[in-house]
């Protein structure tokens, strides 16, 4: 977490000690705080649900939310699959996944040719920031009419809605380059192609990874948002809006908190990591992980 | 000293900058200069009197309004790595170790690894950084990343070294240290050596010949050769004189600068 430690501090006096026991808790606060604020909340809620101030049909207390997780989760009895939640949930990382792999990928590309040429800025941006307010899933239903209901308009709506943060920040990430990097580069003998690669790419990175966390979040709202309306059969979005209309509220908590639970994940997986081994080693950011 | 080649020839140098609200800024009026091979040449004068944007066009950053400037008897024109240059700020990549970014001009060339290798731990020693060949830049002192910055600027065999006021930003005792270390180098290595600052200490502990810039738009008031034996002595007789002398003509320059309102 600490990259860049200097070499001087003292060790093992009574100051430095006191100074470690301190850093312990700095680190542990991170992780203890969270955890007391959420058990909190659900204390709160369960204590809501419990005494009858609403009907507890509509708004079931978190533990019978976390049963029918744990039983959905299990093997299936009655007409019920197995590891029914589970399915729903690798679904929709599935085309989370795809999706978003997808479109960090073009618009990467696309960002960053934005970020060399100024003509190709003066002619995309006004377009990206025509579409970037529109919310994604408002798209789906035109998705719907042109590949019908399915995976193909899951994925489609992922694309779009992951777009625009990666395109914005990989251009300015390009733009706000050091210029005296780059002449630092030329004088060295680089051909264009390679101050691209050698310094403007990995100068570019700290934005590309900013521009791609906020891009997971739209995209995680985008694929939830549109299984509930193009999804046949299955993914957590779906799970939802179905468990919706049985009135199945313990199922669609359940379903909604996993939602909320594998996005922390995924973001924290995935993106903690590689800031870590990229642009908090080369002191790009702070290091601070809140 | 045996017969040196002129290296850099500026002949009736001028620079006009459009600020991009119409006006024109006439930078620098006239420079000549010449430059023998293996000078160590510092360009003094006021903050903002165009000394760096001189340097910059003899990098081939920027390009002169008029006038003539020949490296080796050839229009300067793009740069390229007969000349290597080193910026206040450091400029170094973050992304690189200390190692690589000494090599970033050696695997440019297309040098092995083998070889790079070998030409770094050289210029680690030359510049004073062994032990710190495996850090990151961001965990160096600011002392320390100017040695990167050098050693970086020197590997990949330059003729001309260019610097912008490459101390600017150190503390006095680390400039001490620096300038006693960059008179070694440029000892060890026989190399061309443009050296832009705004300290006369610096350029009397350094140079061969000081160009005194004027105000803007600057020209060169005075070129001054320095006989004094090195290792220089900032206390000595007639360190103390030149510095003297030196800094009563830079303060009518900065005097001139700052009666335009625009200083820094």
């Amino acid at each position: 977490m600490d990259g860049g430690q200097k070499q001087s501090e003292p060790k093992g006096s009574q100051p430095a000690m006191i100074k470690a026991e301190f850093k312990l808790w700095e680190k542990a606060r991170t992780y203890v705080i969270p955890v007391l604020s959420l058990a909190t909340f659900a204390l709160i809620w369960e204590i809501v649900s419990r005494s009858g101030i609403v009907d507890d049909r509509l708004l079931p207390p978190p533990s019978r939310i976390f049963e029918t997780f744990v039983r959905l989760a299990g093997p299936g009895e009655g007409g019920r699959p197995d590891y029914l939640i589970i399915k729903h949930t690798l679904s929709t990382l599935g085309l989370l996944i795809g999706g978003f792999l997808i479109s960090a990928v073009i618009c990467t590309i696309i960002g960053v040719l934005m970020g060399i040429n100024q003509r190709v800025y003066e002619w995309l941006n006004p377009i990206v920031a025509f579409f970037m307010p529109i919310p994604s899933f408002t798209l789906v239903f035109v998705f719907i009419l042109w590949v019908g209901l399915g995976a193909e308009t899951v994925i489609l709506t992922i694309i779009v809605g992951a777009s625009f943060p990666i395109l914005y920040s990989a251009a300015a990430g390009v733009r706000s380059s050091d210029h005296k990097m780059i002449w630092a580069a030329q004088i060295a003998g680089c051909s264009r192609s390679q101050i691209f690669f050698k310094v403007l790419l990995p100068g570019a990175m700290g934005y590309i990874i900013n521009g791609q966390k906020l891009a997971l979040g739209r995209a995680w709202r985008a694929v939830i948002g549109a299984e509930m309306f193009a999804s046949t059969n299955y993914g957590l979005g779906f799970m939802i809006h179905d468990a919706s209309s049985f009135l199945d509220t313990e199922g669609m908590f359940a379903a909604i908190i996993t939602v909320g639970l594998t996005g922390l994940i995924l973001e924290r997986l995935v993106f903690r990591y590689l800031e870590k081994s990229t642009i908090e080693r080369w002191g790009m950011v702070s290091s601070k992980s809140f | 000293m045996p017969e040196a080649q002129t290296k850099l020839r500026a002949r009736g140098i001028k620079k006009t900058f459009n600020t991009g609200n119409g006006h024109l800024v006439h930078a620098i009026d006239d420079v000549t200069l010449d430059v023998k091979e293996g000078e160590f040449i510092a360009l003094l004068g006021p903050s903002g009197c165009g000394k760096s944007t001189f340097l910059f066009m003899v990098a081939g950053f920027e390009h002169p309004t008029s006038g003539q400037l020949l490296l080796d008897g050839e229009e300067v024109d793009v740069p390229s790595p007969n000349r290597g240059i080193v910026f206040q700020e450091y400029v170094l990549f973050p992304w690189r170790t200390v190692r690589k970014n000494i090599a970033f001009g050696l695997e440019i060339k297309g040098m092995n690894a083998r070889e790079r290798d070998e030409r770094c731990d050289e210029l680690i020693n030359l510049v004073g950084l062994k032990g710190f060949e495996d850090a990151y830049p961001h965990t160096l002192s600011g002392g320390m990343k100017q040695r990167v910055s050098i050693a970086r600027a020197l590997a990949y065999e330059p003729d001309v070294l260019l610097m912008d006021e490459p101390f600017g930003a150190l503390d006095a005792q680390t400039r001490r240290r620096m300038i006693a270390d960059l008179v070694k180098v440029h000892q060890a290595t026989k190399k061309t050596f443009l050296f832009v600052t705004h300290s006369v200490e610096e350029a009397i502990g350094l140079a061969d010949r000081i160009c005194l810039f004027s105000a803007r738009p600057s020209r060169i008031k005075e070129i001054i050769p320095v006989d004094i034996p090195r290792p220089r002595v900032s206390t000595s007789k007639e360190f103390v004189a030149l510095n003297e002398a030196l800094l009563a003509s830079l303060d009518v320059e900065v005097e001139k600068m700052m009666g335009m309102g625009e200083h820094g």
